[in-house]
């Protein structure tokens, strides 16, 4: 850490040797066996325990605490962490895994299947309020302690997306010696794991120092190495904005700067310094969901209309400076069972656009040029909380609304508080919302497109789209283990989803990283998201 | 002076119910699901969590009885539980008020002493003097914070490596944002105490102590001063009152821990109990403060504590 001269010092030094003593105080110290590296992150946790957060950055976070029972690489591939194999039963409801022997939690309590069954038992809880991990296990029965080192998790309904549940941080092991009601502090007494970090301390609105576990033995069969973590401190530091966040590696205050904004990666690259790394998100990217209950889209012609009429080319590479993909799916690439041959399967042409308006009958014009039908104006309303959009999202409305404008349909923006948007969006009173979505998992689809998962029924079903073989295929794929039908099925599904227009993809969005060049090992998980135990300082 | 002492404290317990009130009015009053307030975005949940949350908080029950019971418990000093960050709200607030009130008190003390050297630097000066010193006041009350923050950074942290860029507890990491934070303020104050002297300087008892043979720089320091102070301590109070809620831009670009980050998450996530608590410490706040001043007034002009007295 850097170490700041005190105030007593400094208040009686001039200013001279306050510029001098700090100057040099602000770089990193090197040499040191194992070092620190201070991570700048975005995001700050509301909530440490990942078994009733949410949020990314908890999960990104605590996963250097608590491990899983499997591990998920990049490739989508299940490996051996916590659980040394495992099996799924032959009616698909039992997963039984066999443990790794000899691990223990940091508070010297040993892992078994009695702490798994604790884990799980908490996590369905109604007391817990899980607000993520709950849901993640789904139809969760129960779970059986065969013998210390078995242990039987089984389901209501063959449940496919288990593993990947599993191989997450929500689903992360804490120590049942530490399991309470109420985990979400930042205390170390409270965040105990079997993984290669400890919870060191907590300093809200700044950061959490994160130190080595010296007994790690239980390294995920995905990582580059076992035993302890390179490094001998880990510092996870909040820092908002995007500026300081790049500025402080770029001079040295900090060694990983997350989320680089894409304005800014044209300049780190000419920076000798510092290296650029990114991961794909997988999951839903920014994307345009188009109300089939409304009046206006219930047309499918309107909807394709919209979708030939965006030039998602053109306001792509001007909102993110040429740095991201467009779009061509719901489903970004770095997802599961995504469709590749999606690509190219539309393309921006407003003529035909023009053709398809005219066809549903808006032919009419009004003095300022927008369509009407029966002398009413081809107006949509796109709803947005401005809080939850950022500059980048905002200027990808407007270039839709430019675009649509030419082809005569007049686009509202509409800003709404976060309160008062929640009931009229679970109402459905709008033409479009836009969001996205992570997630390594293609089933996620389902809460977005399928019949029954209206907002007011807990889903995230945007487009209110009811289509009975979307949502035939969905449940399908969701009960498969076999990846080839599972690829098919999701396939076909996002497939209808771009013929029948309810969903206007934008960009495939990256996760842009400024690493500092003594730092190596930095790798990414099946989410995207930055792993530190390989991490180490030259 | 007791009498009002328990004038200041009796009208301060009334501004922090008044407070409160609007507080849940606002937050509670909103059309919106008060569970979605717990869960926020991008919730997973089963049904019996959420009857669970909404047992467990009350929410079944009448708005009024809500309130009546909410406010019971502030009164016994039960502040509660955070809806969003699942702890007490008084954990949530500890180690937050010390930074805050470091910021606030060192960007007020920055700011009077700039004010106070520039207003005798500028008062009674000629006229391009004048209209020189009303222009840097007016750029610096009009620069954004944030803007100025960055520049400050980018020169001051990333280009010389003078401070550090983030964190609190070192007066190295609290030059910067006190002294960004002191500039518009600086810019107000300096008018205040300006006008205030000049007025002061126009006044018959200026030229009576000029005529007992006392030259212009005891004027002013000695008698014009005092006479200016009277508006300086109001606007200061006012201001460091301010300072202690609204600093949240300044503890963004410098990423401070601090009141204002965690009122401003609060509120934009509808967090009642911590936005109900932060609340009441700024309404407290302002009210210490605002009897300060009166004291002070008390202090610099001896006419008032006749009145009082």
């Amino acid at each position: 850490m850097p170490h700041f001269p005190g105030p007593v010092a400094l208040l009686s030094a001039t200013i001279l040797t306050l510029v001098t003593a700090c100057s040099g105080a602000v770089r990193q110290p090197t040499g040191q066996a194992g070092g620190r590296v201070v991570f700048a992150t975005d995001k700050e946790p509301e909530c440490f325990d990942t078994q009733v957060s949410q949020s990314d950055i908890s999960g990104v976070l605590m996963r250097n605490v608590f491990d899983s029972l499997v591990s998920r690489g990049q490739d989508g591939e299940f490996k051996p962490w916590l659980a040394s194999k495992w099996s799924l039963s032959a009616d698909e409801l039992t997963y039984t895994f066999t443990l790794r022997e000899g691990v223990k939690f940091s508070d010297g309590t040993p892992f078994d299947a009695a702490a798994v069954k604790a884990n799980y038992d908490r996590i369905v809880a109604p007391a817990t309020k899980s607000k993520y991990a709950a849901g993640l296990l789904g139809p969760y029965a129960g779970t059986t302690v065969i013998d210390p080192l078995t242990v039987a998790v089984r389901f209501t309904r063959p449940f496919a997306s288990f593993l990947t549940a599993a191989s997450t941080s929500y689903l992360g092991i804490r120590s049942p010696k530490a399991i309470a009601a109420d985990l979400c502090a930042g205390s170390p007494a409270q965040q105990v794991g079997t993984g290669p970090f400890l919870f060191a301390s907590y300093t809200r609105g700044q950061q959490v120092v994160l130190t080595r576990n010296p007994s790690y033995n239980s390294a995920p069969a995905t990582a580059a190495h076992t035993g302890p973590a390179n490094l001998s401190e880990l510092v996870f530091r909040f820092v908002a904005e995007d500026t300081v966040r790049v500025g402080s590696v770029t001079s040295g205050q900090a060694d990983i700067a997350d989320r680089v904004p894409p304005n800014q990666v044209g300049t780190l690259k000419n920076n000798a310094t510092v290296q650029l790394t990114s991961s794909n998100t997988p999951g839903l990217g920014y994307q345009y969901f188009l109300n089939t209950q409304s009046p206006l889209f219930a047309d499918r012609r309107v909807r394709l209309a919209v979708q030939q009429a965006f030039d998602v080319d053109r306001a792509v590479k001007a909102v993110y400076f040429g740095e991201y993909e467009r779009a061509w799916s719901p489903l970004s690439p770095a997802t599961e069972a995504y469709d590749a041959s999606l690509v190219n399967s539309f393309k921006y042409d407003p003529a035909a656009a023009a053709v398809l308006l005219d066809q549903a009958g808006y032919t009419g014009r009004d003095a300022q040029g927008f369509r009407t039908k029966a002398g009413r104006r081809l107006t949509a309303t796109l709803l947005y909380v401005p809080l939850y959009t950022p500059e980048d999202r905002r200027t990808l409305d407007q270039a839709l609304q430019g675009d649509l404008k030419k082809v005569g349909i007049e686009l509202k923006l509409v800003p709404m508080e976060a309160a008062a948007y929640e009931p009229v969006r679970n109402a459905g009173e709008y033409d479009v919302i836009a969001f996205a979505w992570g997630g390594s998992n293609p089933d996620l689809l389902r809460t977005m497109f399928d019949s029954k998962n209206f907002f007011d029924a807990g889903g995230n079903n945007a487009c209110r789209f009811t289509d009975r073989a979307v949502d035939d295929w969905l449940a399908a794929a969701a009960a498969s283990t076999d990846p080839v039908a599972r690829k098919d099925l999701y396939g076909k599904a996002q497939r209808r989803i771009i013929d029948e227009g309810v969903s206007l993809p934008t960009a495939v969005s990256e996760r842009q990283l400024a690493v500092r060049s003594a730092i190596t090992g930095l790798t990414f998980d099946a989410n995207g998201w930055p792993l530190f135990y390989d991490v180490e300082r030259s | 002076m007791i009498a009002l002492i328990l004038r200041r404290v009796l009208a301060g317990v009334a501004v922090m119910w008044v407070a409160a009130t609007l507080t849940f009015a606002a937050l509670r009053g909103v059309r919106g699901d008060p569970v979605a307030a717990v869960l926020g975005p991008g919730a997973l949940v089963t049904p019996e969590v959420r009857a669970q949350i909404v047992s467990e908080y009350g929410f079944d029950q009448p708005l009024v009885v809500q309130y009546l019971r909410w406010l019971s418990r502030l009164v016994s000093g039960d502040l509660g539980w955070s809806y969003q960050l699942g702890q007490p709200v008084t954990e949530v607030l500890r180690g937050q008020l010390g930074p805050t009130a470091e910021l606030a008190i060192a960007a007020t003390i920055t700011a009077v002493l700039a004010a106070v050297v520039l207003a005798l630097l500028t008062a009674g000066r000629g006229r391009t003097t004048r209209s020189l010193a009303s222009m840097a006041e007016l750029s610096a009350v009009s620069v954004p914070t944030f803007w100025l923050g960055l520049v400050a950074l980018t020169f001051f942290s990333f280009r010389w490596q003078l401070f550090p860029a983030t964190g609190a507890g070192s007066l190295s990491a609290l030059i910067l944002p006190a002294v960004v934070l002191a500039v518009p303020v600086a810019g107000v104050l300096t008018q205040v105490l300006r006008e205030g002297l000049e007025t002061a300087l126009a006044q018959p008892f200026a030229l009576s102590v000029r005529m007992r043979g006392i030259g212009p720089v005891a004027l002013i320091g000695r008698h014009a001063l005092r006479h200016a102070c009277i508006s300086l301590a109001t606007m200061t109070g006012w201001v460091l009152g301010s300072l202690f809620g609204g600093a949240v831009l300044t503890e963004t670009v410098f990423a401070r821990p601090g009141l204002g980050r965690v009122l401003l998450s609060a509120i934009t996530s509808r967090d009642l109990p911590v936005v109900t608590a932060v609340v009441l410490l700024v309404a407290a706040a302002f009210t210490v403060i605002n009897l300060l001043v009166d004291l002070a007034y008390l202090a610099i002009d001896p006419r008032l504590r006749r009145r009082t007295a």
